[in-house]
């Protein structure tokens, strides 16, 4: 099976030689695990390697984001400039507002991403995030056939992609509604948990379909450079002890 | 659960319990309700624009078509085609035609279901092209179309039946690429 870099080196040795290509990976945490600098990454490696890349966010506006990610060093602006990078979305209440406003279903919301990915053709596409995604759906059901729906649409457009996602803190939780994970073909967990003064980091390949991975926990820090994983050091502290 | 006016299942009935009920139930329904252009441009009888998909020649010509369109319901509802496009491509379809070959040949006797079943085909040729290529149900469709002509060794009514049916299939096709330009897209990610 063909595989891509993350971006993150660390991250590539627990999985042996990287990202399985095509397929989709959900990346769970829970707030403050460095979630969206890990897809970040994961878009900044792509845009290295001359692929075009697609950012869906539901967190925050374009030009947050990218003024968020050049404080680390990834410039965001000018790939978009060049059209090899397309953000898309915004903060979650402006989404809510033209779903409403357009009376849109989630399997508009999904060609709507196909299309944009067509348009520039991408390789890698990032979602961030996938609960908040889900959260424009008000039944259970309605959210289910929305992941039903994105899930189609990953399926057809063959590209890598990393759609995170966040989970309660203090959980061993994978996913915020219980289903997203069983869904897609990885899960990377990272962990934020307290340590004397501070709080450790660490991240672990959960489920990695038609691959082997490390099944380790190891420590992760983010930097000002962004983040690195060490996939040979445990975390200090006893995760689930 | 689908709205029952959203289900396509309901309008392939009620197609198939018309031309039943006017092949069996209505004496004459051929000379009566058939279409042609004499009888429509020149003798004013209009409401032929709206009876003939529903009028058969004989029994065959019927069951023929009444399988035809329940194969041709289930492939519609499975690539998700929607009433609209299904009732719309199958009546656009048949309207056109039966308007311009009436213009044109005014003597010809034009009924059926097959113009409207072969719109539909050509609809789901576009629809259903996820799972199936352009490249591949388009010639394989056209290529069904014209077998017939060649086993009755090309007999007018047979030729001009085909023509018919394979102009079905292109306004299928025509219709559905119309809709989906002439619909604006609902754009929330990135809004115009």
């Amino acid at each position: 099976m063909k595989r891509i870099k993350s971006g993150i080196n660390g991250i590539d040795i627990l999985l042996q030689g990287g990202l399985p290509e095509k397929r989709t990976v959900l990346l769970s945490g829970s707030c403050g695990t460095g979630k969206s600098i890990f897809a970040a990454h994961f878009i900044n490696q792509g845009l290295s390697m001359g692929e075009n890349c697609v950012y869906v966010t539901f967190e925050e506006s374009a030009h947050n984001l990218i003024d968020n990610l050049g404080s680390i060093g990834m410039n965001f602006e000018a790939m978009e400039k060049a059209g090899k990078l397309k953000i898309i979305g915004g903060a979650i209440g402006n989404i809510k507002f033209f779903k409403e406003k357009t009376k849109a279903s989630a399997k508009d919301m999904a060609e709507e991403i196909k299309e944009v990915v067509l348009e520039i053709k991408a390789k890698r596409i990032v979602l961030d995030s996938l609960n908040l995604f889900l959260m424009l759906f008000d039944t259970d059901t309605e959210r289910r056939h929305a992941m039903a729906e994105l899930s189609s649409v990953f399926e057809n457009i063959s590209c890598t992609t990393i759609m995170t996602c966040e989970v309660k803190e203090g959980t061993r939780d994978l996913s915020w509604y219980g289903f997203e994970e069983f869904v897609v073909d990885g899960v990377i967990s990272l962990y934020r948990v307290p340590f004397e003064n501070m709080f450790e980091r660490a991240v672990s390949v959960i489920k990695m379909r038609g691959i082997n991975h490390s099944p380790n926990i190891v420590a992760l820090q983010i930097r000002d450079d962004g983040i690195h994983v060490f996939p040979t050091k445990a975390p200090f502290h006893k995760i689930f002890g | 659960m689908r709205k029952w006016f959203n289900n396509i299942f309901i309008y392939a009935c009620v197609i198939a319990l018309v031309s039943c009920i006017s092949f069996f139930l209505i004496s004459g329904s051929l000379s009566l309700m058939a279409f042609s252009g004499e009888m429509f441009y020149y003798s004013l009888e209009f409401w032929r624009i709206i009876t003939f998909p529903f009028i058969h020649v004989d029994i065959g010509h019927l069951l023929q078509n009444i399988a035809a369109i329940g194969v041709i319901t289930f492939l519609a509802y499975e690539v998700n085609l929607g009433a609209a496009i299904y009732l719309g491509s199958f009546f656009t379809a048949s309207l056109l035609i039966a308007l311009v070959a009436g213009a044109v040949v005014p003597a010809i006797i034009i009924a059926g279901l097959s113009m409207g079943i072969y719109a539909i085909i050509g609809a789901i040729s576009i629809k259903g092209s996820n799972f199936i290529p352009k490249k591949i149900i388009i010639p394989l469709f056209a290529a069904a179309v014209f077998i017939e002509p060649v086993v009755s060794m090309f007999e007018a009514s047979v030729v001009r039946s085909s023509a018919f049916h394979m102009i079905g299939f292109i306004l299928g096709i025509a219709f559905i690429i119309t809709v989906k330009q002439a619909v604006p897209k609902r754009r929330v990610l990135a809004p115009a």
